[in-house]
């Protein structure tokens, strides 16, 4: 699979995931691009096994995970990490 | 001292950020997104930038930027890259991500962030494009009588995303303006 073909695919996963939104689910919100703060790693760990979540950047971006998140889950959020996140619920 | 000669040439390409928060009052966000920008083999356009933009003064900075398939856009003389962001535009605009109406810069920035949530989105680290906003006669040469052109001093842009030692190399000042 080349890279273009490849990048389509990620972005149609991308699309679908960015549309499953769901009022019931725990939002972040992204703020600040360069947080350099304490880990959010820990405060995903607490709420990820009890409820499933959603991401949403300042810009729009979204993607959200279940209850029990799949490794993949874990390498988003580590991304995500490098951000600012502000939980907040609808 | 700070922006003096040696503090550009071992510190240049400096970034240009892009903002979406309009606002603050700032510089115009750069053409496309945040970046180490280039003009390709083009001096000319390099002062007349410099010009408009340093009122105190300012470096011209050459360097052999390094390219490879897989991480570099070419808006200019790929047709298949070209493709490749028309269509990424297209899905993310009805799928309602995107206005229809975004510029480049705001495309390229949410695909860069896209690619952080779904990795192999947006592949790249170096795009090229081009300027048409002006084209003078004397670079025209046409086909037929008036019959469609091309061009031969086109405006290039250079914008790295993330330059390393293998992408830029050999940097050198080539000229600095009156200070």
């Amino acid at each position: 699979m080349n890279y273009i073909t490849k990048s389509l695919l990620a972005l149609d996963n991308f699309i679908l995931n960015a549309s499953q939104a769901d009022k019931d689910r725990i939002w972040i919100e992204v703020k600040d691009m360069n947080f350099e703060g304490p880990s959010i790693t820990e405060y995903f760990n607490s709420v990820l096994y009890t409820t499933s979540y959603k991401f949403r950047f300042q810009d729009g971006i979204e993607f959200c995970g279940e209850s029990k998140p799949p490794e993949s889950s874990f390498n988003l959020i580590n991304a995500a990490s490098k951000f600012s996140l502000e939980p907040f619920f609808l | 001292m700070d922006n003096g000669y040696n503090y550009v040439l071992h510190n240049a390409p400096f970034i240009s950020s892009w903002s979406n928060d309009e606002d603050i009052p700032k510089r115009p966000n750069p053409y496309l997104g945040t970046g180490y920008y280039f003009w390709e083999f083009d001096v000319q356009q390099a002062k007349k930038w410099g010009n408009a933009r340093y009122k105190n003064g300012y470096y011209g900075v050459e360097a052999v930027i390094q390219t490879s398939d897989s991480t570099f856009l070419d808006l200019v003389g790929d047709k298949q890259n070209m493709g490749h962001l028309l269509l990424l535009a297209t899905r993310l605009a009805n799928a309602g991500l995107i206005n229809k109406d975004f510029k480049i810069g705001e495309l390229l920035e949410y695909l860069k962030k896209a690619d952080v949530v779904q990795p192999g989105i947006f592949p790249y680290k170096i795009i090229r494009a081009q300027d048409y906003r002006n084209i003078n006669r004397s670079s025209k040469l046409y086909f037929r009588a008036l019959e469609g052109f091309t061009y031969l001093n086109p405006v290039h842009i250079f914008c790295i995303i993330q330059p390393d030692d293998v992408i830029l190399s050999n940097k050198r000042i080539i000229f600095q303006s009156l200070f």
